[in-house]
């Protein structure tokens, strides 16, 4: 696609009738007759994800990962359990899980969390849904208002353009990690007196808030560039001779050619998200007691590294897991969209 | 006093993932030896026990350094300021109270004099009037000597506004009704130089007058404040840095947040001095560590930290690595004179069957193991602890220990009450909260969990009018007799607008008139008197929880030789302490 004149995918995917057709040979001529399929950049992309190993493997990891969080419900009924019920009576003196490897046994596959007594498994299943969900929302916000601010920016130019940098520079400028310490406390406060607890929808509703109007920022700076680029093209000019109007240009010319690196992005963001969502256990600000969450489990756990390895074990590798699965995917992603960064 | 609260940081990740459970974890953890020791606490007028030097211990060897590693720094050594045992313990080293606690490690606690030649003479035999009697030849780090001017100085300074973190029973003695300073705030600013009812007929003579009978001075004269300070070496605030040594250590060094390093005193007298063995050349004390990190190194007992001990607590995740051969005789546990109790805001829970229905509710097994179980104390059914002198175990409601759920619906009668529990928000605490929740939820209540930072945990619950419903506190006596726990913990006449300690604000003219009985019966009846009153409160007004007595889980070095839980401090005592060649 080095030839730029025309909009590299002006229409929707797979439509016959499309004026920039890719040639690709598909197979060693057979009978001597070359057969000449034509593929449309989307499709281009999809075969090489699906060529891809590494996505593939990945993809089913996000996959199970996604099934898991979402059956999270059919996991606790079919073993007849709450992730916050406690078998104390199955740990000893000292508090630690009676029995092999972390008291792992036939009702609990992955044992008990020492102190507390509750199954490791129901934790990290629901443990999952909270993180899966706060990062993919997170990502999703992030995105939307980073599309909106960078297409207004890219296309407005003049004053408007310089307002929306100078916010891009001033979010940059900011802080995260002090500003969430500062504002979900007081805001938390502010919504809810001292004798109601805040339900642990609001708590995730805030973190997902915190990290939507932080991370918008790269979005918005790219979708800008790339709005600036494509907006003096001859399409775009077609567009407007033709008489159409800037949402439709926006939305209907521009959008379908910079959707790409989005995807990219958000698939790079919820990696980090997952991640930094541990992290705000670490200085309780996460998700509190007794909703299961990842991050804080992973905390909780780290002191028993020496006694009681498997209880870091599983949540550590879970993690490792989704993030590592998640930051692969987005890789052969982008390779898979941008075939000039082939390996 | 306040308990030291438990806290867990973990910064730290434990090096090495060994042990990966190749061997099932059994039911008892620690060995389920634990015995509960009954105080044998008393005052002791024998010529004997008063009499120095401090009996030699068997294979006892003099010199070394002795390290203690802590989590945090004191936060006062000055006499006047000191009241947190680490700092009792430790400023006991450098400086001498008119009384002070004898201990051998076998339970037996007696109160003998320390800068006095006995704990104290109730002249006219009414508790009202005290008289004490200095040894001889007790001198400064300068050489010169103690005298009981200095005794009256240091009691007279601890009345300055400036200087009021420390206890303040004589001072309150002396000037009884209203607060302990509102009629003299210390000798500065052209203050008297001694307080009303204080009097030094001579350098070695010190003569208390109170108003009321107050039998429990020898008791109170162990508490820092009855400290000599030099007038001359009164440096006011600063004096927190470089305490004036009458001890067998002065101060060498002192990096705030560092170490404080203690050398020998060369002018302290063995013969002088009934408890100080004075064994280690010199004593550092280092601050800074994680709790975790000073467990874990005491466990793997390297070369550097044989001759170290610390006050801290093992944390729970390093429990089950301190049962092996090798580490098990080095732990030092015990119970401490610490009681915590899930404290029901009796102004807001006025109903007195949910009180009971609390009582029969709180899984008090679950409380404990959310903390590290056993080695965090055992499972409570009285306000004072078991360490506390005439202590009577009883149980009114005898529910089992993970609570009794036919009782509660019983006594709930088909509602459903809302309580909001705070906590303190670290790791531990917000477990052992989340723990309770869970179990007061099934049992039939509806709970909420309200965080408080731990820093400010005792402002916010010492409130009087505190948002919230249940919270647990600690609280542990200042000397072995119920008279430091029942009346501060549950006399409804001690209510401020903040900072209580009477957390549940029971306010019962019954229980106060029975405070004032018990304070007039004369000595030897009041421990039983003050049982009954416990035991009284919590039939009647179940005002609280009691959830467990608290016990101390320490490590020590492999160089460490007779160290032993002190009875009176609830923490490693340094007086006959040791290093091993």
């Amino acid at each position: 696609m080095s030839d730029m004149s025309h909009p590299p995918s002006l229409t929707a995917p797979g439509d016959p009738a499309a004026p920039d057709l890719a040639v690709e040979t598909e197979s060693p001529p057979v009978g001597g007759r070359r057969e000449i399929v034509g593929r449309s950049p989307n499709q281009l992309a999809w075969l090489r994800l699906k060529r891809d190993r590494t996505a593939r493997t990945s993809a089913l990891t996000l996959v199970v990962a996604a099934l898991v969080a979402l059956c999270a419900p059919l996991f606790g009924w079919l073993t007849g359990m709450d992730p916050t019920d406690k078998f104390v009576d199955r740990l000893n003196d000292f508090g630690m899980p009676i029995g092999y490897a972390g008291g792992i046994s036939s009702e609990h596959w992955l044992g008990l969390e020492p102190g507390s007594g509750r199954d490791i498994m129901l934790q990290l299943v629901y443990g999952l849904r909270t993180s899966l969900f706060i990062a993919l929302a997170s990502a999703l916000l992030a995105s939307v208002i980073g599309v909106a601010v960078g297409v207004i920016a890219g296309w407005a130019r003049g004053w408007l353009d310089s307002v929306v940098n100078w916010l891009v520079d001033l979010t940059l400028a900011f802080p995260f990690l002090i500003f969430a310490l500062a504002v979900i406390p007081i805001l938390q406060d502010r919504f809810y007196t001292e004798r109601e607890a805040p339900p642990p929808a609001f708590r995730v509703a805030l973190i997902i808030a915190t990290f939507g109007l932080f991370s918008w920022t790269y979005t918005a700076r790219l979708v800008r560039g790339q709005v600036i680029s494509l907006r003096e093209r001859e399409f775009v000019e077609a567009a407007r001779a033709a008489g159409a109007g800037t949402g439709h240009i926006l939305f209907r010319q521009l959008l379908p050619n910079i959707w790409a690196p989005i995807l990219v992005t958000v698939s790079l963001n919820v990696p980090q998200f997952i991640a930094i969502e541990a992290a705000l256990a670490f200085v309780n600000i996460g998700v509190t007691e007794p909703t299961p969450d990842l991050g804080r489990m992973i905390y909780n756990s780290i002191g028993y590294v020496a006694s009681d390895p498997w209880y870091t074990l599983f949540p550590g590798l879970t993690i490792f897991l989704l993030v590592l699965a998640f930051n692969l995917f987005g890789d052969a992603l982008r390779d898979s969209l941008d075939p000039r960064s082939t390996r | 006093m306040r308990a030291r609260t438990r806290t867990l940081t973990t910064g730290v990740l434990a090096a090495a993932l060994v042990a990966a459970g190749c061997s099932p974890t059994t039911d008892s953890g620690g060995g389920g030896d634990e015995k509960t020791k009954t105080q044998t606490g008393s005052v002791s007028y024998e010529a004997a026990d008063n009499q120095g030097p401090a009996k030699a211990v068997d294979g006892a060897a003099r010199g070394g350094t002795l390290t203690v590693m802590q989590n945090s720094d004191f936060e006062h050594l000055d006499p006047a300021r000191n009241y947190v045992n680490v700092q009792q313990v430790t400023g006991g080293l450098i400086y001498r109270a008119l009384n002070g606690y004898k201990e051998d490690g076998t339970g037996k606690l007696l109160l003998v004099g320390d800068l006095a030649t006995n704990p104290g003479k109730d002249v006219n035999k009414d508790c009202k009037v005290w008289e004490f009697t200095l040894r001889e030849g007790v001198k400064y780090e300068d050489g010169s000597p103690v005298t009981s001017k200095d005794v009256a100085y240091g009691i007279a300074r601890s009345f300055a506004s400036n200087l009021n973190e420390g206890p303040h029973y004589i001072q309150q003695w002396l000037y009884p009704g209203g607060a302990y300073n509102a009629k003299y705030q210390g000798p500065y600013d052209g203050g008297k130089a001694v307080p009303d009812g204080v009097e030094t007929p001579d350098d070695r003579t010190i003569r208390f007058t109170f108003p009321e009978a107050h039998c429990d001075l020898p008791y109170a004269a162990a508490l820092p404040t009855s400290a000599p300070v030099p007038a001359a070496k009164d440096t006011r605030a600063n004096y927190d840095l470089r305490p004036f040594s009458s001890g067998p250590y002065k101060v060498k060094s002192y990096q705030r947040d560092v170490a404080l390093e203690l050398e020998r005193n060369p002018n302290w007298d063995p013969a002088t001095d009934p408890i100080r063995n004075a064994y280690p050349d010199a004593i550092r004390v280092t601050f800074g560590l994680e709790q975790a990190q000073i467990a874990e190194r005491l466990v793997a007992d390297a070369a550097a930290d044989q001759a170290a001990l610390s006050w801290t607590d093992v944390p729970p995740a390093v429990l089950p690595r301190t049962t092996t051969a090798g580490v098990v005789e080095r732990v030092v546990k015990g119970p401490t004179q610490y009681t915590w109790v899930l404290d029901i805001n009796t102004q807001r829970v006025t109903d007195l069957n949910v009180r009971k229905a609390l009582n029969y509710a709180v899984d008090k097994d679950a409380a404990l193991k959310a903390i590290g179980g056993q080695a965090a104390g055992s499972p409570a059914t009285t306000l004072m602890s078991p360490t506390t002198s005439g202590w009577k175990k009883y149980d009114v409601f005898n529910a089992p220990v993970t609570g009794d759920k036919t009782k509660v619906t019983e006594l709930l009668g088909g509602k459903r009450p809302k309580l909001v529990l705070a906590h303190s928000n670290t790791e531990l605490r917000t477990q052992q909260a989340e723990a309770i929740r869970k179990n007061l939820t099934d049992m039939g209540f509806d709970i909420v969990m309200k965080p408080i930072e731990s820093s400010s945990y005792y402002d916010e619950v010492g409130r009087k009018d505190n948002p919230y419903d249940l919270y647990l506190s600690g609280w542990g006596s200042d000397w072995p007799t119920g008279s430091t726990i029942i009346p501060p913990v549950y006399d409804g006449r001690e209510i401020v607008a903040e900072g209580n300690n009477n957390l549940s604000y029971l306010n019962e003219p019954s229980v106060s008139a029975e405070v004032d009985r018990i304070r007039n019966l004369p000595a030897a009846e009041q421990d039983a008197g003050w049982m009954a009153l416990d035991e009284k409160i919590m039939r009647e007004y179940a005002p609280v929880v009691p959830c467990y007595y608290d016990a101390t889980y320490e490590l020590h070095g492999s160089k460490v030789g007779n160290a032993f839980l002190s009875d009176a401090f609830g923490i490693i005592s340094l007086n006959g302490i040791y290093v091993k060649k």
